[in-house]
């Protein structure tokens, strides 16, 4: 493309964005960073000790069992999570009886504030009075042995996980837009030739998809790096370690024992692992598009 | 042109926004003059005055977390509005920012500390604030203005003043005390056919007889947690640690232990076990306070621990079943212990000597032995001071509160408990580890070691 | 061409409405389960997660306006996200246009920047933006929170919104290009009408990003100027004294306008969906 002042209107484009989130990312990603090499606790300012704080962490059994943790729920996220959302996508896409309600229906868990998400969970799940309790009465299974979904270490994470990850309203209305974009011709062409509708869905719609499905995976493993708050209300990490993961340990090494200094160790941890997935994921959807085209 | 476009696109935005944001706005403001937060008005009239006349008043800024449904909001309201009455306080103005729930205050106050100025007044929210703040210097030593006033200062007891100093110097003023001992539903106990201790059961072995008795009966003998800190648990734990003789006893009572590998430690955990696997209910492993205090309102469990804030809920019907109040009684932890802790003192975060003294007086204010009363009647806070005459008519409204100042002095051993002694994060450790523990996944001594390995990461 | 046998087409109908059906219980389930815990005392709350309340009195709902000043806090929520939303939308769609259409120099520094601000933990940020904020006055602002969400809201958008411009043909830029627009007629009469779906997802999300926000809104703020929604719900969760019934009442008086809201903004993206099929 030739553009009169390409190289102007790229700035011009691109500055207001980019100056504004200077404001406020610049100073923190500098501070953060410097700090991670820091002795740095509420009680004083940074002094530089170089690595010491990532050889503690790294040292420490629970942050590995929080890295551990963080990167199952990205997969979990990236791979389940969204290809609900798209399945959902898929299916109210030729917009069937009642499709306005399901799709308005299926976003509202993620308007609903997250304080009050996580006590409804907790009271829902309570062993005593629950709906577990009287699920397993009707199962007729031994009743001295009820579930204690978040109190027992054996089955928090899948129930910590079961809050967020049939939820994927989010990734549906972003499918949904990008299958709006898709060119009604097409779709009439193969309507013409007979297609079947799964035929349609596989050989049409999905290849046009796999863009922004990257997208929406690199979204779906970034929340997970950095989820926080749900963690927060339920369970903060226990029991043991089995909930355990970045965000809250790094919340916990700044709130609960002061140290900054480790607390910005864990957030570079962090933002590195978040990065090379960022990477990793755009990587693997671009190569694949490549090798279509190539054909 | 370009901007039709872009702005006809947002002008669907906008409208959505915008409709939106009138209809509910247009209501709500209507709704808000009805009923809207007294407390709330009253900071924001206090807050425009002290502008305009910020002349001859001093004004104080203060950041308040009794507000909303907090258990003392209507006392600091009455608090705030009889300071400024007196002689002291009729020139001083608050300027008040409110913040809900004490979590959300103390993340606010170490922000503050480590990159701001503190408020003038200073509230406590545990935490380890009164260190963290007295070691950043934003807050005032204290000292002179108890050594000036000796009958102020006379109020407090050397433990109370103590547990306030830093390095030598005092920086917070205690309000209250915290106690804490076992409430029992009557009822229940009469229904296992076992008659409570008048004071207190004279050993753990006659309390777990008890238990056994009320669980023959078919009646959950204790109520249990472990969520948000794992209040009861902790305090039965406390209990535990502190009658175990001497060593036990010393243990429970000093500040920051770092070494919980200790035989009464290790054995009061083994204890913890045994009560979570057969005297509890099934939802106190990861339960909140919360459903566990309903338990004991409904009768579903014989024995709660807690503290005299717990006593106006017993006749809130809200809360409790009517009659409730009736059912219950007190007793100490075996052996004639009781939880007795200082409560971490407001400070004074003020830097000019004016407005030191405005915020000393108001704190002198705040425990005038009137207003240590006034703080017990409606909040159930134990008065910091230790003879102070209790007004007979409490007798006849609040038998059981009355009760309460009467059996804490028949406690033969006192002893701390976890959230004013130990580290913020070997709390969290306790609370995270609980569970564990509870369902057998680790050994009592295991347990132990994990909280030791936890203290020991604050030490430099 | 062979034709699928019926009962294949039903099952396979019948499984899509048992798909839609399940997702949509699944959702709706805790917002009207907060409704009527809304109605429920402490008490019934605390004892039965089932039950329904004994009756559907109003106390809840009058205690939730006595306890904080919710109706203040909605209406400032309502401002500060209306804004944010419409700034990030507007910066996002002209950085995002150029990131997807050209190759410069910094652009692998512009998108990397941008993905490690996604991972950037709030603790951290909030210290440096405190101070940053108190020196420019606008601590405690309804503009301090609107910048921050703003920025808040750049990553995500930005990341929907370049995958969105990909999937529009470059051949209609070219074209109008070998005509004599210029840079700004294409993006505005050619690209911006196109992206119109894309920029209304990035809008949705942001709104619902942006309105349970509660740390940055707490830090960043000191009075009831500029505090939104997500404080208000703190007030009901006291130390001994949570007031679930209130909580959930509060819930429900915030979660229905934004509901309304989404549905409004929802038709247009089907108006924006049918006036994309018209595109050549």
């Amino acid at each position: 493309m030739k553009i009169k002042n390409k190289g102007l209107w790229i700035t011009l484009f691109t500055m207001p964005c980019m100056l504004l989130f200077a404001l406020v990312y610049a100073a923190p990603i500098v501070t953060v960073f410097y700090t991670s090499l820091c002795n740095y606790t509420t009680f004083s300012s940074p002094e530089f000790t170089g690595l010491k704080n990532f050889m503690t962490i790294f040292a420490d059994e629970s942050f590995r069992i929080s890295i551990k943790n963080t990167l199952v729920w990205v997969l979990l996220q990236s791979t389940f999570h969204v290809t609900l959302g798209l399945a959902m996508a898929l299916v109210l896409r030729r917009k069937p009886k009642g499709w306005q309600v399901v799709r308005t229906a299926y976003m509202i868990p993620n308007i609903i504030p997250t304080a009050a998400t996580g006590v409804m969970f907790t009271l829902l799940l309570n062993p005593s009075f629950g709906v577990i309790k009287p699920l397993w009465e009707k199962l007729g299974l031994d009743m001295s042995r009820v579930p204690n979904l978040f109190g027992n270490s054996r089955y928090a994470f899948w129930t910590v996980t079961l809050t967020w990850i049939l939820y994927s309203g989010f990734n549906t209305i972003i499918f949904l837009a990008e299958m709006g974009a898709i060119d009604k011709e097409i779709y009439e062409a193969a309507r013409v030739d007979g297609a079947k509708p799964w035929q349609v869905d596989r050989y049409i719609t999905l290849p046009l998809m796999k863009n922004i499905f990257g997208t929406c995976v690199t979204l779906a493993s970034v929340a997970m790096v950095s989820q926080f708050d749900i963690i927060y209300m339920t369970t903060k990490g226990g029991p043991g370690s089995s909930t355990l993961n970045l965000p809250i340990y790094l919340y916990k090494a700044a709130t609960l024992e002061n140290n900054y200094g480790k607390a910005n160790a864990v957030g570079v941890v962090q933002i590195v692992i978040g990065i090379t997935l960022v990477l990793l994921i755009q990587r693997l959807f671009m190569t694949r598009a490549g090798e279509e085209d190539g054909r | 042109m370009k901007k039709k476009t872009v702005s006809r696109f947002f002008s669907a935005v906008l409208t959505g926004v915008m409709v939106l944001s009138l209809t509910a706005c247009g209501n709500s403001a209507g709704s808000g003059t009805e009923t809207g937060s007294e407390s709330v008005a009253a900071g924001e009239s206090t807050g425009q005055e002290a502008e305009d006349s910020s002349g001859d008043k001093i004004v104080l800024d203060v950041i308040n977390y009794h507000v909303g449904t907090d258990y003392a909001a209507e006392y600091y309201t009455y608090l705030f509005e009889a300071f400024q009455q007196t002689e002291e306080g009729k020139n001083v103005e608050f300027h008040f920012e409110e913040i809900p729930t004490t979590d959300a205050f103390n993340q606010k106050i170490k922000l503050l500390i480590s990159s701001g100025d503190l408020p003038d007044i200073v509230f406590n929210g545990g935490n380890n604030i009164t260190e963290l703040a007295a070691r950043s210097g934003k807050v005032a030593d204290l000292t002179p203005y108890f050594e000036e006033d000796p009958e102020w200062k006379a109020l407090f007891d050397e433990t109370s003043l103590e547990f306030n100093t830093v390095d030598g110097k005092i920086y917070g003023v205690p309000v209250s005390k915290e106690i804490s001992y076992i409430y029992y539903n009557k009822e229940l106990f009469a229904q296992a056919g076992i008659e409570a201790p008048e004071v207190s059961y004279a050993t753990w072995e006659e309390f777990f007889e008890a238990c056994d008795k009320l669980k023959a009966a078919g009646i959950i003998p204790v109520g249990m947690d472990t969520a948000d800190s794992g209040w009861l648990t902790n305090l039965w734990m406390s209990a535990l640690i502190g009658t175990d003789g001497e060593a036990g006893n010393t243990w429970m009572n000093s500040m920051y232990p770092t070494d919980f590998n200790t035989p009464e430690v290790e054995a009061a955990a083994e204890t913890i076990q045994r009560m979570f696997q057969e005297y509890t209910t099934a939802d106190a492993v990861g339960g909140k306070y919360d459903p566990m205090a309903t338990h004991f309102f409904n009768g579903e469990v014989a024995m709660f621990p807690n503290g005299p804030w717990m006593i106006p809920d017993f006749s809130e019907t809200e809360k409790a079943p009517e009659g409730f109040y009736d059912k219950v009684g007190i007793m100490l932890m075996p052996g004639k212990g009781m939880e007795m802790v200082p409560t971490p003192g407001d400070m004074v975060g003020a830097s000019e000597e004016e407005k030191i003294r405005a915020a000393v007086a108001f704190l002198k204010f705040e425990t005038k032995p009137e207003n240590q009363i006034k703080a017990l009647e409606m909040t159930g806070l134990q008065p910091v001071s230790n003879d102070l005459e209790i007004p007979s008519e409490l007798t006849q409204s609040d038998p059981l509160m009355a009760q309460v100042l009467e059996i804490q002095n028949q406690a033969e051993v006192t002893y701390g408990q976890n959230q004013a002694y130990w580290y913020q994060n070997t709390i969290d450790t306790f609370s995270t580890e609980l569970p564990e523990l509870a369902y057998g996944n680790i050994t009592p001594g295991e347990f132990c070691e994990k909280l030791s390995e936890s203290a020991k990461k604050n030490q430099e | 061409m062979k034709k699928t046998p019926q009962g294949i087409i039903y099952a396979a109908k019948t499984a899509k409405y048992i798909f839609m059906l399940f997702f949509t219980l699944i959702a709706v389930a805790p917002i009207l389960w907060a409704g009527i815990s809304s109605f429920k005392t402490y008490a019934e709350i605390n004892s039965s997660a089932l039950s329904f309340p004994s009756s559907f009195r109003l106390d809840n709902y009058r205690a939730a306006f006595q306890y904080a000043p919710i109706a203040r806090y909605f209406c400032n929520s309502v401002i500060i996200v209306g804004l944010s939303v419409l700034v990030t939308v507007a910066l996002v769609a002209m950085c995002a246009y150029i990131i997807s259409r050209f190759r410069f120099k910094l652009k692998t520094l512009i998108v990397l920047l941008i993905s490690a601000s996604l991972m950037l933990p709030a603790q951290a940020i909030s210290q440096p933006l405190f101070a940053i904020f108190q020196k420019l006055h606008i601590f405690d602002t309804k503009l301090g929170l609107i910048i921050v969400y703003s920025a808040m809201g750049i990553p995500m958008s930005f990341f929907v919104m370049v995958s969105y411009y990909k999937t529009i043909s470059t051949a209609l830029e070219e074209s109008a290009y070998i005509d004599g627009a210029s840079f700004l007629q294409t993006f505005g009469y050619i690209i911006l009408p196109l992206a119109k779906p894309g920029l209304v997802t990035i809008a949705l999300l942001q709104f619902i990003n942006t309105w349970n926000e509660f740390y940055f809104a707490l830090m960043l703020t000191s009075g009831d100027s500029a505090r939104t929604v997500p404080i208000a719900l703190n007030y009901y969760m006291g130390t001994f004294a949570n007031n679930y019934s209130a909580l959930f009442a509060a819930v429900v008086m915030t979660v229905l306008p934004t509901i309304i809201l989404f549905i409004v903004l929802q038709k247009q993206v089907v108006e924006s969906l049918t006036a994309g099929a018209v595109k050549g």
